[in-house]
């Protein structure tokens, strides 16, 4: 059986493996050539332009760059999907019957969409007024689902499991909106938010400002609404209320679904879970709770905070340096706070920057409130992040 | 002797169940396990004291190289207010540092975004977008008027002080010279 063996390896090449692997390179020459990144896709995405991609303001291929130009000098590429994690053995299994033996591992995997835990949507995707910005495949399909939007009912759901990017469900709600006004058919139609939480954002400054934009827009939300089902012969979405189980069937002549997420199945299937099927690490180290030679960073970890590539900006430093101290056998020191950040689109040129840690407390970044609707930090998001994110982030600069 | 063995006895007991102890046992391991570099640390150290010791004993050494050192700092006009600043400068330099890496990560990031085709179609393309609004009417503007030949006549003139966009202009104007005129008396 072909086996390799690597002082490093790192499960996943999204945001956080590559990061991780281009700071532990530039920070230990030792580790070039002794650090792999395990990912089987060709392309690697920007997913934060997606909510822009959907709402007509930003281009797909500007969200998306070979996984080959991005992968750090120094560091190998095993194009595979992981099959297996066998930590007490120090070893990952690929989908080939690889088997890959380390010293260190870092699990950034992402997450996994369960497209299917919606019946009737994975078929119905991308057609007839379904889209969803969380799919590679469709997202341009959300434009064309607003601009062809003649009014009627147009539904923006937001699932109960946790998923990337928090805010993204109702960033969309918030572009369509503003162009149903430009395009004159907002006054015929009615936008209605399900949402299967029980509020419209965690962190109150950041609520109540959203709250505000709910009532301006004169959108209908509705809390503890779970989507079931999509019925898209008679074009119905059925909803299930979280508590009472009762079922609620709705029109729709456009519904943007956010679908449910969860861990990879591999990890889930792993000792290296929780209950819940998530990475089981410190909070605030990011080292696994059981195996101490193992990281976890990112949408894969269970860490009690938004899941979102920001998160992954902050956290990326803490396992780059406690992973070297570990290897000099010293105290892990490096600690994260919980910080996120959800760049909240509220209209075209307008954005609510939300910055937060673990205990909800706003961390913000620019000597301004950024509880307010701002066209700057519409252009941060739009103009600033992706530079960043591709040339600093990626690299292990920022 | 009866009061010497008690006192061994005891001494024994003692030594006996301190090395029962697994938090004991384990250091004794962990130092046994440690010998070989612990060895190689204090041979290493030897060798470092002897040589220091040797070079101190070597007056004709020590007068070169305090010679060398006196001429080189000479040459950099060292006084005291140097010498205070170099101080602060030291006491400073972990605070320099984190600035520098900082510094550097920027520099470095610049490069990546000067090399970077994709980003700096990326920004050329923002750019634009957000000049459009702005140069757009006023290229508008000039085509039409180098396509109008119409003479612009007194009567054109007074249509154009009925359009509600001049009224608001004239108006701004005019409330500008009062301000400006208050101001000026004061």
């Amino acid at each position: 059986m072909d086996q390799k063996e690597y002082k490093v390896v790192i499960v996943g090449g999204g945001t956080a493996g590559i990061s991780v692997a281009s700071r532990l390179v530039r920070a230990s020459k030792a580790l070039k050539d002794q650090t792999v990144i395990i990912d089987p896709a060709k392309k690697h995405y920007y997913q934060p332009l997606w909510t822009l991609v959907g709402g007509g303001a930003a281009k797909k291929e500007d969200s998306v760059r070979s996984m080959e130009s991005l992968i750090p000098k120094g560091v190998d590429w095993i194009q595979n999907a992981v099959a297996e994690v066998r930590p007490e053995e120090n070893r990952v299994v690929t989908d080939d019957g690889r088997q890959i033996k380390y010293d260190y591992l870092v699990m950034g995997a992402g997450l996994q969409i369960n497209w299917k835990g919606i019946k009737g949507l994975e078929e119905s995707l991308g057609k007839n007024g379904v889209c969803s910005n969380y799919s590679a495949e469709h997202v341009e399909y959300t434009w064309e689902a607003i601009r062809k939007f003649k009014g009627g009912n147009a539904i923006f759901t937001h699932p109960s499991t946790p998923i990337k990017c928090g805010g993204a469900p109702q960033k969309i709600m918030y572009l369509a909106d503003d162009y149903f006004r430009k395009s004159g058919v907002r006054d015929k139609s009615e936008i209605i938010f399900r949402h299967a939480g029980g509020a419209i954002f965690a962190v109150e400054k950041y609520a109540n400002a959203l709250n505000k934009v709910i009532d301006r827009k004169n959108i209908k939300v509705n809390y503890l609404k779970n989507l079931v089902e999509i019925l898209p012969d008679q074009k119905e979405a059925v909803f299930e209320h979280m508590e009472t189980k009762e079922t609620e069937v709705l029109k729709y002549d456009m519904i943007h679904v956010t679908p449910p997420m969860e861990s990879p199945d591999f990890i889930k299937n792993s000792s290296l879970a929780d209950k819940s099927g998530w990475v089981d690490v410190d909070q605030y180290t990011l080292q696994h709770k059981r195996y101490s030679n193992v990281f976890g960073i990112g949408d894969c970890s269970n860490l009690p905070t938004s899941k979102t590539g920001a998160a992954i900006r902050k956290q990326a430093p803490v396992v780059e340096k406690n992973l070297l101290m570990l290897m000099q056998e010293k105290e892990l020191e490096a600690k994260y706070n919980g910080y996120t950040s959800c760049p909240l689109v509220t209209g075209y040129n307008r954005l609510i920057m939300a910055e937060f840690d673990y205990n909800l407390e706003p961390q913000e970044s620019f000597p301004v409130d950024q509880g307010i609707e701002r066209r700057s930090m519409y252009l941060v998001k739009k103009e600033l992040l992706p530079l960043i994110y591709w040339n600093g982030m990626l690299k292990g600069v920022m | 002797m009866a009061v010497t063995k008690s006192f061994k006895d005891e001494s024994r007991s003692d030594w006996e169940l301190q090395l029962s102890d697994p938090e004991i046992q384990e250091s004794l391991t962990i130092l046994l396990q440690k010998l070989p570099r612990i060895k190689e640390a204090v041979l290493f150290s030897e060798r470092a004291i002897d040589f220091v010791a040797a070079v101190s004993q070597d007056e004709e050494t020590l007068q070169k190289f305090i010679g060398n050192a006196g001429k080189e700092l000479s040459a950099y006009h060292l006084n005291e207010e140097s010498l205070r600043s170099l101080t602060t400068l030291i006491k400073k330099l972990p605070n320099i540092i984190k600035v520098v890496s900082v510094l550097e990560d920027l520099l470095e990031f610049g490069k990546n975004v000067l090399q970077d085709d994709d980003s700096l179609d990326y920004i050329k393309e923002g750019m634009e977008e957000m000049a459009t609004p702005i140069f757009s009417p006023l290229k508008e503007a000039k085509e039409r008027t180098e396509q109008d030949n119409q003479q612009v006549s007194i009567f054109t003139l007074l249509k154009w002080l009925k359009e509600p966009q001049v009224q608001k202009g004239l108006k701004y104007v005019h409330a500008l010279l009062e301000v400006y005129s208050e101001k000026h008396k004061k």
